[in-house]
This record gives C-alpha cells, sequence and structure tokens, in this order.
C-alpha cells in the first residue's frame, strides 16, 4: 500500500495548470509552495496495480517538467 | 490519527524537508494549516541549536505529530532546518528514560522517584555535612530552561553556600563572554539577526554556518539572491559546505587567526582607512598580559590586567603583523589579507562578523574574540542595522540560562560574586544572609572535573548535558567519576553514557513536555507551554531541583506551586534585570510574542544596543554610548599571536579537528534517536585529505587507528567527504557515543574564559 511524495518542478509558468490537474487525480493530494514556482505531491495507493497506473498518469501530464521523490513507504 | 495518516504526514514533511533545503524561504505553512486542521498548533522555540528558531508543533490526542516553521516568528520567518522539522520525534525514542534508578550492589534499579528525590536530597546533606560546602556541586548546560537554571543557581549559591556550579556553555562559548566583558564591559551582542537584511558583507571566522545555523545562513544565501553585490566569505581550516556557497575561502593554518584579525587592522590604518572621530569618541587602547599558558596543569590560575596604551602604541603593535609577515604564519596571502581589509574599510559596505566555536573553542578564545572586535571598532562599524560582530552560540538557551542567569562559578543572576553590591541583591531577592553567598568563584568546568578526580568534589549533579561524551581528555573525568566515594546524580531523558557512570539517574521531562523559557543567540527569550504529559514518571529538571531544595529545609526559599512555578520564578527572575540595560518582558508578554528581546523597555525591544538611536540605556548626547565601560568607551585590545600547546611533529604528524554534522545535534543523545536522521549520518568518521590517506595505504571506507597522547579510536575514514580537510589535517564530529573522539582531545583551555580548545591537537593515524 505505496505511499510516497514528490516535489513536482511545473514547466515554467504551468504551476497553477499543474496544481489543478494533480488535485483531480484521484490518490493524489497537493500543496503549493506560496512563493516559488514548486509543488509538494502526496500520493496513497492501496495495491500495485494503482500505483502504476498513477505512475502512468503522472508521466503523461505535459504541464510537469519533473518530479523528484523525497519519501516512499512500499506497505506492510 | 492512524498509522497511514502518520505516514503521510511524514511523506509531506520529508518533501517540504528537502524543499527548503533546496529553495531556502520556500513556504507551505498556511496549506499544511488548512489541510491539518484539526491538529492543535502551539509556539515554541525549537528544542537545538542556538539559533532560536520559533516552531508551531501539531497535536493530537496527546502526542506531537507535527512541526512547521512559525511565519511570525522574526528569527526563522518560517524556516526550518532538518532538525527542526524532526525535533519532535526525538520525544518517541524507544527506551526514553520513564522512571528513576538508583545503583544498588553495583546495578541500576528502578524505584519510585520520591525515593531518589529522598536520596539525593540525603546523600547531599551528609556529603556537605562530612567534607564541607564545596565538596558539592551541580553542572547544567546551555539547554537548562531559564527557569531551570535559576533554582539552581539558588540552591546551590544562595542556600547551599558554594558556588560550585556550572554548566556546559563553558565548554561552547565561554570565550564569547570574556570578549564581550573585557571590550565592552557588557555580555551578549548588540545586534541582532536583522543585520543580516542589512548586510552586504558576511565575514565567517571559522564557522560553518550552513551546517551549524542552517537557518541564518538561508537568510545570508536569500540576502545574496537578492542583492547580487552580497559576498559571503569564509575563513577556514578545511573546506565546507559553507565554502561551496561562499564568494571566497581563505584557508588558514590551525590556530593562526589573530595574525589574521591583527594584520586586517594593519592595513586598516596602513591606508588611512580608519574612523578617526569614532575612535577619539569612543575606544580606548589597552594592553594585557603575554604569554599567559594554557591551563594544562590543576590549580592552573590566570587574571589578566589592563594597561592603558595609546593609538599610536597600537600602531607600532601592528608592526608585527604586515599582510607579508602573517602570510608566512597563516597561509593565507597577503593580497587576500588586503581583500578583507578593504572590505572591512569600504565607504559603502556594511559587514557583519559571524563566529561560534571555531574562535571560542581556542587557547586564546578571548583574544580572538577581541581581535574581531578591534576590526568593527577601528572602522566604526558597530552597533547598527547591518554593522556589528556577531558571536553565535551553539544551545537553544546558552545565552538565556548560563550567561543571563549566570549558571557559571563567578557569576550571580545579576552581576559576579567577587560584586558585594551583586551579593546583597541576590541574597534580598532569595531571602537568605548575604553571608550565606561565597564572595569567590571555585571551579570552572575543566577544574570542577579535575576537583571531582582528585576527590575535592564528592558530589556532582549532571542536568541536560552528557560531559561523559564531551568532556576533553574524557578518560580523566570518565575514571574519575566512577571513583569510590564519588556520588553522581544525572538528570536526562535517555540512556548516554553519562547515565552509565551515575548513582542514581532521574527521568526528565522533555522541552514540550513542560512549560519553559530559552534565551537565543541575539538576546530573544521565547515561552513555551507545556503541550504533552512526560513519559511515567519524568518531571522537569528545575522541579526536581525544587522537590530536592525542599527536602534539604528550604522551604521558604522554593516556596513555588507545581502549577505556576514557572511563572513565579520568571517573576522572581526578573527582579534582578529591572533596568534599562536588561529589562525583560513580563511573564504574559511571553507568552503572547514569538519571543521577546532585552533590553525591553516601555513595550520596544532594543536592536542595536550602545547606539542611542535604538538603545534608550545609551546616553542620547551622542550617537554611540560604550556604557557597560565606566569610561564609556569600547577597548581596542593589543592581542599577539602565540603558538598553540600542542602541535603536529613527526610522532603525532596530523592536526586533529572536531565538530558537528547538520544532522545531529550535540552529543547526538536525541537526533540519534530520530530514524531519518541517524539513517542519513549513523556513524562518526575521520575526513581525510587523500594524499594523507595515500601516503599511509589508506583506501575510503577503511578503518585505521587514531590516536593522541591521551587515547584512540578505531573509526571509518572518508575521503572527499561533504567536509574536505587540506593536507596535514583530519576532522571526526563528536556526536557518535560509540566513537567517543573527547578521548583524543587535549584539555587545554583559554586561560581568561577557561574555554577548551576542541579544533587543535596532535594525532597520527594508521592502518588497522
Amino acid at each position: 500500500m505505496p505511499i510516497c511524495s514528490y516535489i513536482v518542478y511545473p514547466r515554467s509558468g504551468k504551476k497553477n495548470i499543474a496544481e489543478n490537474q494533480l488535485s483531480k487525480l484521484q490518490h493524489c493530494e497537493v500543496v503549493a509552495a506560496q512563493n516559488r514556482e514548486l509543488l509538494i505531491l502526496t500520493t496513497e495507493t492501496f495495491n500495485k496495480k494503482q500505483e502504476k497506473e498513477l505512475q502512468e498518469k503522472l508521466c503523461n501530464l505535459e504541464c510537469v517538467e519533473n518530479f523528484a521523490l523525497s519519501f516512499a513507504h512500499w506497505g506492510e | 490519527m492512524n498509522r497511514r495518516d502518520f505516514l503521510k504526514k511524514m511523506a509531506f514533511t520529508s518533501a517540504a524537508v528537502a524543499a527548503v533545503s533546496l529553495f531556502p524561504g520556500v513556504l507551505f505553512a498556511d496549506e499544511q494549516h488548512d489541510q491539518d486542521n484539526e491538529l492543535t498548533w502551539k509556539k515554541s522555540p525549537c528544542r537545538f541549536c542556538g539559533v532560536g528558531c520559533g516552531l508551531l508543533i501539531g497535536t493530537l490526542q496527546g502526542k506531537a505529530v507535527a512541526v512547521k516553521g512559525d511565519p511570525e516568528s522574526p528569527v526563522n520567518k518560517g524556516l526550518c532546518c532538518v532538525k527542526g522539522y524532526h525535533s519532535v520525534q526525538a520525544l518517541y525514542g524507544e527506551d526514553r528514560l520513564q522512571k528513576a534508578m538508583v545503583r544498588k550492589n553495583g546495578t541500576l534499579v528502578e524505584v519510585p522517584i520520591d525515593e531518589a528525590l529522598d536520596l539525593v536530597a540525603t546523600k547531599l546533606g551528609e556529603t556537605i555535612a562530612k567534607s564541607g560546602k564545596n565538596s558539592v556541586s551541580i553542572y547544567g548546560s546551555g539547554q537548562w530552561a531559564i527557569p531551570d537554571g535559576y533554582v539552581a543557581s539558588k540552591l546551590f549559591k544562595g542556600c547551599i553556600g558554594t558556588n560550585n556550579v556550572e554548566a556546559n556553555a563553558r565548554l561552547c562559548m565561554s570565550s564569547a563572554v570574556t570578549g564581550f566583558i573585557s571590550t565592552f564591559g557588557l555580555d551578549e551582542p548588540m545586534g541582532c539577526y536583522e543585520d543580516i537584511d542589512h548586510a552586504d558583507t558576511f565575514v565567517l571566522w571559522g564557522n560553518n554556518m550552513a551546517e551549524m545555523h542552517p537557518v541564518l545562513f538561508s537568510r545570508i544565501l536569500d540576502r545574496r539572491q537578492k542583492n547580487p553585490d552580497v559576498k559571503i566569505i569564509d575563513l577556514a581550516t578545511r573546506m565546507t559546505r559553507t565554502s561551496s556557497m561562499a564568494n571566497h575561502t581563505f584557508l588558514f593554518y590551525p590556530n593562526t587567526d589573530i595574525a589574521i584579525a591583527n594584520a586586517i587592522c594593519y592595513e586598516i590604518i596602513r591606508t588611512n582607512s580608519f574612523d578617526k572621530n569614532f575612535i577619539e569618541d569612543h575606544i580606548a587602547f589597552k594592553k594585557g598580559k603575554v604569554n599567559i599558558g594554557y591551563g594544562l596543569e590543576d590549580h592552573f590560575s590566570f587574571s589578566d590586567e589592563a594597561k592603558a596604551v595609546n593609538f599610536n602604541d597600537y600602531k607600532k603593535f601592528l608592526e608585527d603583523y604586515t599582510p607579508e609577515k602573517v602570510e608566512k604564519i597563516t597561509g593565507v596571502k597577503a593580497a587576500d589579507i588586503r581583500y578583507l581589509a578593504s572590505l572591512y574599510s569600504g565607504k559603502k559596505r556594511n559587514v557583519v562578523s559571524f563566529w561560534c566555536m571555531g574562535v571560542n573553542q581556542h587557547t586564546r578564545g578571548t583574544w580572538m574574540n577581541n581581535v574581531i572586535y578591534n576590526i568593527h571598532l577601528l572602522v566604526g562599524k558597530i552597533s547598527q542595522p547591518g554593522n556589528g560582530p556577531f558571536s553565535l552560540t551553539g544551545q537553544p538557551s546558552a545565552c538565556g540560562t548560563v550567561r543571563e542567569v549566570g549558571t557559571l562559578t563567578h557569576k550571580l543572576p545579576h552581576g559576579v560574586v567577587t560584586n558585594k553590591k551583586d551579593r546583597k541583591l541576590a541574597a534580598k531577592i532569595w531571602q537568605v544572609p548575604v553571608e550565606n553567598i561565597p564572595d569567590k568563584p571555585t571551579y570552572h568546568t575543566v577544574e570542577m572535573f579535575r576537583a571531582l578526580d582528585r576527590g575535592d568534589i564528592k558530589f556532582m549533579w549532571i542536568q541536560v548535558t552528557n560531559p561523559m561524551v564531551t568532556m576533553p581528555n574524557l578518560k580523566r573525568y570518565r575514571d574519575a567519576a566512577k571513583k569510590e566515594d564519588r556520588f553522581i546524580v544525572v538528570s536526562d531523558v535517555y540512556p548516554t553514557p553519562t547515565t552509565d557512570i551515575a548513582d542514581v539517574i532521574l527521568p526528565s521531562a522533555m522541552w514540550i513536555e513542560r512549560e519553559g523559557m530559552f534565551g537565543n543567540s541575539e538576546r530573544r527569550t521565547q515561552h513555551w507551554d507545556q503541550l504533552l504529559s512526560p513519559p511515567g514518571e519524568a518531571i522537569s529538571d528545575g522541579w526536581q531541583i525544587i522537590e530536592v531544595a525542599q527536602r534539604l529545609g528550604y522551604k521558604q526559599q522554593f516556596y513555588y506551586k507545581k502549577e505556576k512555578y514557572i511563572e513565579q520564578i520568571w517573576k522572581e527572575y526578573t527582579q534582578f534585570h529591572d533596568d534599562p540595560k536588561h529589562r525583560m518582558a513580563s511573564y504574559e508578554q511571553l507568552k503572547k510574542f514569538p519571543g521577546v528581546m532585552w533590553p525591553y523597555v516601555e513595550g520596544k525591544e532594543t536592536t542595536w544596543r550602545y547606539n542611542s538611536k535604538y538603545d534608550p540605556a545609551a546616553s542620547p548626547q551622542k550617537k554611540f554610548d560604550f556604557y557597560g565601560k565606566p569610561d564609556h568607551r569600547a577597548w581596542i585590545w593589543l592581542r599577539p599571536y602565540e603558538s598553540p600547546p600542542e602541535s603536529p611533529n613527526n610522532e603525532y604528524p596530523l592536526w586533529l579537528c572536531t565538530g558537528r554534522v547538520i544532522e545531529h545535534w550535540h552529543s547526538g543523545s536525541m537526533t540519534r534517536r530520530i530514524p531519518v536522521l541517524h539513517r542519513a549520518v549513523p556513524e562518526a568518521y575521520m575526513e581525510m585529505h587523500p594524499q594523507d590517506a595515500k601516503s599511509r595505504g589508506i583506501r575510503n571506507g577503511e578503518t585505521v587507528q587514531v590516536k593522541s597522547r591521551r587515547g584512540s579510536i578505531k573509526i571509518k575514514v572518508v575521503l572527499n567527504g561533504r567536509g574536505a580537510p587540506v593536507e596535514g589535517q583530519v576532522f571526526v564530529p563528536f556526536f557518535d557515543e560509540n566513537l567517543l573522539i573527547n578521548e583524543l582531545t587535549i584539555d587545554a583551555f583559554c586561560p581568561i574564559s577557561k574555554q577548551p580548545d576542541y579544533k587543535k591537537c596532535a594525532v597520527q593515524v594508521e592502518r588497522v
């Protein structure tokens, strides 16, 4: 039951779009920095299949430059 | 909160910490607040270093579960370092001490805390009756909350009648105290952290701020990012993370920094760049004793004498410190010394000098403090926004508890024991006969442990510190504590090498498990409420002392009620500082604000002391008034470069320097219980120059034996790590109780401050 967090670097000028798109994804909670062009994404999925599907969706987000994995808990 | 919610909070915190380290100043606070609105958030200063960051602690169902920087705090403005973010996890180590323990037939066994407190009081009384009041002592720290240190001093100095009160801040900042006192007549910095917002030149003297004071360093980096003309100068003996961020790093040979400072002064005078009017109006020149020794022998004693000299004498004295001569002593190029002088004297430059242990842990630590002041005083860049010398501290209340309350052998909460007026004031407030308070200091820290070894001290109560990790020349003092007729009481939150030598262990309530106050490096006092219940039978260090004092019969003096003793003590203590030079905020004001700087006069903090525009204690007739000295002048001291007590030779060819890493605080007893910090740096190591390793056939990661004249340990070598010593030097952090580097360090100290030098001794390194 993975729980992960990422620092999200949006493409230039796309912070609000990235926040909007990420917050609409299931299993995602997003917090935008108040004073920088970056976000923190926390994800919680309940099996490997869900995690894989989520990661594919994240990779397809064009408004995001890259994700830096900060924390990963792969479950008991 | 269930386990998954806790993990999600950890995940968020982990990313937030990473983001802060990459982008100093980044804020997520409001969103986190919204997300976590089921938590109760309350303010507290951080438990760890002397910066004194304001935190907001999130509690839920009796547990601290989250931390964020307090955006209202003028210290950190919402930032935290990696230790601060993880600080509450230090409360929840599996081996937390919850019960008192007493050594019976050689084994520590759990007993009810009242039984342990009875025993402490009985042993204290018996020892005084048998061996005299100077055979008992208390040794605390700059982590004592202010009320705890206050009651320790009141019990031992006021009631028992011994000046055997010391604190580990002697080991980390007493040179700063004696530096301030000898130059200005009063302790603690004249400026404040707001200086960072006004300065454009930061000179860091032997100070790895990026790791030791990371939040302040982030503020400096932020300042430079917004103002490209800002310069950060790193004067160091090895390359560190600070060096990697500095505009310039100038590496000097160990112990030679006084020569650099004198050369800067020489150059300022040679180029006629000094502030003539400032010197005429505000400066006196003094010469002290020279060849003052190193304190290596028991009963060492020294007192300085100030002989009046003049500007021309000073100018002549500095002729020994031309940049060319000093290049040979220090290894810093003459051109670089001239560049440093030009930065300090530049008409359009605002300069702040920062320092901490590199300057203070020095056998000429007081002199080093004096010569940094000399530079600022020569150019008149002091006591004004963005200009000033600023000594940082390493512990959260080294200033608040040790320097202000005066938990050192020679001090009282106001003034010194040798001053009759100060003793009278203490006796009046403490409700004891003035004859109770001895008029002579007894033992400073190193000498106190030497007295324990000799048998002059037989009872020692150690609170909130871990001397069996942190004392220099450790073996002598560990053996001393284990001697047959010594009785050692240790109050702590976790088992440590110091609890190992205890006859009684008292479990302490930690930080936010009780109410308290700390005082940080910029004269800011910060209050926190009790947010949690302490585990088991743990009680605060201060209440332990009160319980023992009452058992000894001092019920009149220790009248405090458990429900409000912190408030009662604060109201009593602040009577000592009821004047515009040191007036402190009321209890109610401290509860309300995220810290208040003293002197606090008519509802206003004093930001720059001695400057009449900001300081109500300064005479309004002139711009500056150094009122700490009877002549209302700051003193420029003639302080020569003198060699260290021990230098590398053929047998011990390398310099050993000790210090810290960002992940661990002090002796590691708390941060090593925080899993993420422990995993980041699980053990101590030795940094070495690749050429030194190659010439000894040592490869990266190999275990070696490092040995001094006093002891040896086996330790892994790191080449090209986060710190990079130059050839001929090694560095070892001291946080690891399994690799006690202080077995090797030397117990030489500054004869004026009595602060030991942990930064320089000679060692050999061999493969094993």
